[in-house]
């Protein structure tokens, strides 16, 4: 059964992102569905793809739990960025960050707690992904998919910030930085 | 592979370390009365071995059987008064507690300890062997009574007369339906009374829906007070008389020992409930599942019209909704315990108290039967106990001075409680000495609490906050005649913690009185839901004091505080719009809402009231921690997540500093 080329197909298909008017069944994937299947090769890593802005990034999938459509969140007072805000995900508060600060971009998310914020947008979703300190939500402009690839396949990031950078994954249309969330929140 | 080597289930492993966990936590409740053990810990802690025994040989664990079997064997005999009590023999059976624990993990890592420690356990002496007479045999009972006591019950007969108190017999007739329940309102309300020894069956009633007791109690209060815990029941009561001795029993009339009789129990983390109102939460999840099947059949009901499915759809929800409701009402009243132990407890306390300090002082209670989640009844023991020992030793006076005075010569405490709606009133009056409001503006001017101008305008209602402030309590040149002041900066710290607001008041030569107000539950929150620029926020409405339409007109203080004349005080007010940084909207400050924690006063002004909702709160989690001024968020409605004020955090933000009291512009 592990053997059997077809299944990352039907993985790959299960997490792409389309728009929603294709396939209504995805636009949130409930915790369960997330849970990676057993590993195919033992140095194989799963990793999930996202863009924010012009860039394209990825974080290991094993560390996401959610993948939300993105809403508007409740805004905390005098809260600093990165944190955009909370969320209540079936009882537990969990707090929403904006990791294009940490990634050193210039387009930052709208604001998008509070009354004067507006709709978010179509694509944007919100990854929850486990920390040591419980969930937190990262604001990311579109998901992407979800890759299996062997660590040897990283790159070494060239320049730029290197603190939370694992690699760079080499892609079909350009390349991917594949980061640790953790260091994303900070 | 012998079944011995195997991790044990969990399911054993849980409950024998907590078990365990029980056993160690009454021994040492134990030790602080090792010379005369309080026989309900003691019979407490023979229990917990018993039942550890039980558990071992119900999962097949030799190791542990054995040590428990050794542990309750040597219980048994300091319980029967057989052995005596002493440190080192407490100190073996606390660290068989220890290697419980340890059993109960992983059997096989301990196995000589444990043997070991049970042949020691096993191989502690009989104590020295009574000298002299019985003095049971001096006790006049009846042979058929004498006959049917158990050996336990012997040696608390003893015990009585060995400390020259008389054993009484208590004939009483309870109805069929409810004895168990009134004996074991009795035994609570004996606690520091007396002890029930033995309850026997009594000669047959007349009336066959009633069963006749024949109750032994060992007491040395006296009749009156015996009578009282009866509480009205009629009953025959009488001393069982004790046959004199040609010798007098020096240690019989020696005074008792001045043992501070341990508390059992004391806070808990568990709580018992009435089995049927389990049975109620159960019928709701089960009514719960057929509002699922329901809506699961809609699902499926393709044939359905979309307007009829739309009907049908709404019509689960509102039954999901209802019951839910109904749900969360009977979680919270499972929660929910009468005051009465509390107050029992102070009115022990008030008794050991009033001895201590020569005085004679009453405790009147009333509203005991008022019901508060068994958390805040822990939690409030500290507090209380604080302000009642304050009554006692600053605000009753010695007799003597009373009667000069014109007062009454015994103190009188009053303990009431009170629900109003959300939230319960405690309120503690004593008829003393009150306080002397004038030394306390000294002092606060001494201590620089105050600056002298503010202090000599202060209304009396104003320094009370002084009254509160750690500055003013540490003060050691506060006599006890210059009215209260010791440690009342931490019963605003605890009653902080509860959400509560404490009130003082007090008229020099009259008395003074404590109110606290509480919410009725933690676990939930009633909150009062403001507007301020579109947002929306609850404040619990436990703090809120006030709720006024402002006009935005306000006095400012030398350091540009804003503040506002409320009901006949000067409170400062903040705009929650500017404290939170929020942007300007048109429709600005009308309300002003009142908040108090302890004994400091907030206004708030807000835009708009959304009126008040019953919130189940979250708490915002590690990642975020202490967010200024926020305790935590609640959803209300559908999807919608508000923020709940931490009202003792704003109030520590705007009043930074000591209290600060402006006169009355």
């Amino acid at each position: 059964m592990s053997g059997d080329p077809s299944s990352l197909e039907a993985l790959l298909a299960r997490f792409r992102y389309r728009p929603d008017e294709e396939s209504a069944g995805l636009t949130e994937l409930p915790a369960a569905s997330l849970e990676p299947d057993r590993p195919r090769g033992v140095d194989e890593v799963q990793l999930l793809t996202f863009g924010l802005g012009e860039g394209e990034y990825a974080v290991a999938l094993g560390t996401v739990t959610e993948i939300l459509r993105a809403r508007t969140l409740t805004e905390i007072p005098r809260a600093r960025p990165p944190l955009l805000g909370v969320l209540n995900l079936r009882g537990t508060i969990t707090p929403v960050y904006d990791p294009s600060l940490r990634l050193g971009l210039s387009v930052s998310a709208p604001p998008c707690a509070g009354p004067d914020c507006a709709r978010p947008p179509r694509a944007a979703r919100i990854l929850v992904v486990r920390t040591a300190l419980g969930p937190a939500g990262l604001w990311v402009d579109r998901v992407r998919g979800v890759h299996r690839v062997r660590p040897g396949v990283l790159e070494r990031p060239r320049g730029g910030p290197t603190g939370g950078v694992l690699g760079v994954l080499p892609t079909a249309e350009g390349s991917c930085t594949v980061v640790d969330p953790e260091w994303l929140l900070r | 592979m012998s079944p011995e080597r195997d991790r044990p289930p969990p399911e054993f492993s849980s409950e024998a370390v907590e078990t365990a966990e029980a056993l160690g936590r009454d021994l040492l409740l134990l030790e602080r009365t090792a010379a005369d053990p309080d026989p309900e810990v003691l019979n407490s802690v023979f229990r917990q071995a018993h039942s550890l025994k039980g558990l071992a040989a119900t999962f097949g664990q030799k190791r542990m059987g054995e040590l428990a079997h050794a542990a309750e064997d040597l219980l048994d005999r300091f319980r029967l008064g057989k052995a005596r009590l002493t440190s080192a023999r407490l100190d073996l059976l606390l660290e068989a507690v220890e290697l419980f624990q340890r059993l109960a993990e992983d059997p096989s890592s301990v196995v000589d300890e444990a043997r070991l420690l049970a042949g020691r356990l096993s191989s502690v002496d009989e104590g020295p062997e009574r000298v002299g007479e019985d003095l049971l045999e001096r006790l006049e009972l009846a042979p058929e009574t004498r006959r049917v006591l158990t050996e336990f019950e012997e040696h608390r007969l003893r015990e009585t007369l060995r400390r020259g108190e008389l054993v009484w017999s208590a004939r009483v007739e309870y109805p069929l339906e409810t004895f168990d329940r009134e004996l074991e309102q009795l035994k609570a309300r004996l606690r520091g009374v007396g002890e029930l020894v033995s309850t026997l069956p009594g000669p047959a009633a007349d009336r066959l829906d009633v069963l006749a007791f024949v109750l032994l109690l060992g007491s040395g209060a006296g009749e009156a007070a015996l009578r009282a815990v009866f509480s009205g029941v009629p009953v025959e009561l009488r001393p069982v008389p004790v046959r004199k001795e040609r010798r007098p029993e020096p240690e019989a009339d020696g005074a008792p020992p001045a043992v501070e009789r341990a508390e059992p129990g004391g806070a808990t983390r568990t709580l018992r409930v009435d089995i049927a109102r389990l049975d109620a939460l159960m019928d709701d999840v089960g009514e719960l599942r057929l509002v699922g099947e329901a809506i699961r059949g809609l699902s499926d009901a393709r044939e359905l019209s979309p307007r009829a499915w739309t009907v049908g759809l709404l019509r689960e929800h509102r039954r999901l909704v209802r019951r839910l409701d109904i749900l969360q009402d009977r979680l919270l009243q499972a929660r929910m315990v009468p005051l009465r132990p509390l107050f029992d407890r102070m009115q022990r306390l008030v008794r050991r108290m009033a001895r201590e300090a020569g005085k004679e002082v009453v405790l009147e209670t009333s509203g005991s039967e008022v019901q508060i989640d068994k958390r805040l009844v822990e939690e409030l023991s500290d507090p209380l106990v604080h302000l009642v020992r304050n009554a006692i030793d600053h605000g009753i006076e010695p007799s003597g001075l009373r009667e000069g005075r014109g007062k009454p010569r015994t103190g009188r405490i009053l303990l009431s409680a009170e629900q109003l709606g959300a939230r319960v009133v405690l309120a503690l009056a004593d008829d003393g000495a009150g306080v002397d409001w004038a030394r306390v503006r000294e002092v606060a001017i001494q201590r620089s609490l105050l600056d002298e101008e503010r202090a000599r305008a202060a209304s009396d209602r104003e320094l009370q906050s002084v009254l509160f402030s750690p500055g003013f309590s540490t003060a050691s040149a506060v006599s006890p005649t210059s009215g209260r002041g010791v440690g009342l900066d931490v019963v605003k710290t605890n009653i902080a913690g509860l959400s509560g607001v404490i009130d003082v008041e007090s008229r020099m030569g009259e008395g003074t009185t404590f109110r606290v107000t509480l919410p009725v539950t933690l676990a939930t929150v009633r909150g009062l839901l403001v507007g301020v620029s579109g947002r929306v926020y609850a404040v619990p409405l436990s703090s809120v004091l006030d709720v006024l339409s402002h006009d935005g007109r306000h006095g400012v203080t030398e350091d540009g505080r804003r503040m506002v004349p409320v009901r006949g005080y000067n409170i400062p007010v903040v705009s929650l719009a500017e404290t939170f940084g929020l942007p300007r909207r048109a429709e600005g400050g009308v309300y002003l809402v009142v908040v108090g924690v302890a004994e400091r006063r907030l206004g708030l002004v807000v835009d708009v009231l959304h009126g008040q909702r019953d919130l189940v709160t979250q708490a915002l989690g590690p990642r975020l921690g202490q967010v200024p001024g926020i305790s935590g968020a609640a959803e209300v409605g559908h999807h919608h997540t508000v923020l709940v004020l931490d009202v003792g955090a704003l109030l520590d933000e705007v009043l930074r500093g000591p209290p600060l009291l402006v006169a009355q512009a």
